[in-house]
């Protein structure tokens, strides 16, 4: 699929995440009807019940930082899809330009409503009647035991980009509360979509960062900083109108490069929603472009 | 094409592009209980026999070890597992029994 980059593609600083997760993240979920042969409506378990391929997690690399991406740019999409048993599908998305290739990872399992006017899934499978044309794997892909083990909270560490998270309860920063917004941080079904994860994580640690004085120029954050790698661990659905608890577990910075870790939770309950780990270039080092001047409105 | 945690592998059998046919799931392979086992513990290492006839909320696999249990027995037998069978089985060792 071939794209050419314009303002529906671009946020305030290149190319837009949020997009390109929606991006990366559809023609995950259409090459999978494809292997499925049916459209994403008709995906029923054994009871009849709709079921929704939900992300269990996504881990991004990008050659260069986002804000590399200019207007016209054009890029290619590709998809390598493979199943797992009725239950999983994996995915290697390149989106490919003639600068760099911004690759996501991506794991999915099947769910369903656990009651119809809730957000609460529970895991589920397609009928056995639905065989699949995609790769079949033999073994679990290695992205499943990595969410497992993050999921119970089991991991003394985590790598991402070379370099490594450490799990240090004590260095986590007083929380941002805030709720998603229906209007766009939801999809079609109501849940809250998994491309908002990494927007809502930018927003919570653009303020952390405001309010602790972290960023390294006068600018903006988000002019300052633009991402090139990202891990997200998806752990729960949350409720239209519930408020979002972001807490900061580890924010560091290594010359021209900034490393987050946010958990995002459930402002009522506190339950863990998600673990995301940000990896971002920073605009006074020697791999941004140096000017980041404001762009003009419109 | 890059891998991020390194390749997966692929049965060479079911290559993209290649639509199973109800004869590909006739060949089923039995499932005896060392291999039962074998494929419990790959998916949850703390998995002790002991635990076989406990009901599925009280041993230690959550619900994405459930899930993944249940790809990797029907990796391994060849053909999905029926929802009736999967859901009525109240501990792994009716499951076993269900599926052998």
């Amino acid at each position: 699929m071939r794209i050419v980059v314009n303002m529906p593609q671009m946020a305030a600083n290149g190319l837009s995440e949020n997009w390109l997760f929606r991006h990366c993240g559809d023609c995950h979920w259409q090459e999978l009807c494809s292997s499925v042969g049916a459209p994403s409506s008709a995906l029923r378990d054994a009871a009849g019940q709709r079921l929704y391929p939900t992300f269990v997690a996504i881990l991004a690399r990008y050659e260069r930082p986002l804000w590399d991406v200019e207007e016209n740019d054009v890029f290619d999409t590709t998809v390598r899809l493979s199943h797992f048993g009725q239950s999983f599908f994996h995915s290697e998305v390149a989106f490919a330009g003639a600068r760099a290739t911004y690759g996501m990872e991506m794991l999915t399992a099947f769910a369903s409503r656990e009651s119809p006017d809730r957000n609460a899934l529970r895991k589920s499978v397609p009928a056995k009647e639905f065989r699949y044309t995609s790769e079949a794997l033999r073994e679990a892909p290695p992205l499943l035991g990595l969410s497992k083990t993050m999921r119970r909270g089991d991991l003394a560490r985590h790598e991402v980009a070379g370099h490594v998270f450490g799990f240090d309860a004590g260095a986590a920063m007083a929380p941002v509360t805030l709720e998603p917004n229906p209007y766009f941080d939801y999809n079609g079904a109501n849940l809250l979509y998994f491309a908002a994860y990494p927007t809502l994580t930018d927003t919570i640690e653009r303020a952390v960062v405001r309010r602790e004085g972290l960023a390294p120029t006068g600018l903006d954050w988000a002019l300052a900083s633009s991402t090139v790698a990202r891990d997200v661990f998806y752990y729960r659905n949350l409720e239209i109108g519930d408020a979002l608890r972001g807490t900061v577990r580890s924010f560091e910075r290594a010359g021209d490069t900034a490393f987050t870790w946010i958990r995002l939770s459930a402002a009522d309950d506190d339950m863990a929603v998600a673990d995301v780990f940000t990896v971002k270039r920073l605009v006074d080092g020697p791999i941004g472009k140096g000017d980041r001047s404001l762009p003009p409105a419109g | 094409m890059f891998t991020i945690l390194g390749p997966a592998v692929v049965n060479p059998r079911l290559l993209h592009g290649y639509r199973c046919r109800d004869e590909d799931f006739m060949a089923r392979t039995p499932l005896d209980p060392d291999t039962f086992l074998s494929i419990l513990r790959s998916v949850r290492r703390e998995f002790e026999p002991s635990m076989l006839g406990l009901p599925f909320p009280r041993t230690p696999l959550d619900s994405l070890d459930l899930l993944e249990l249940r790809s990797a027995l029907e990796v391994h037998m060849g053909e999905p597992i029926d929802d009736l069978v999967w859901t009525n089985a109240p501990t792994p060792a009716a499951l076993l029994e269900a599926l052998s």
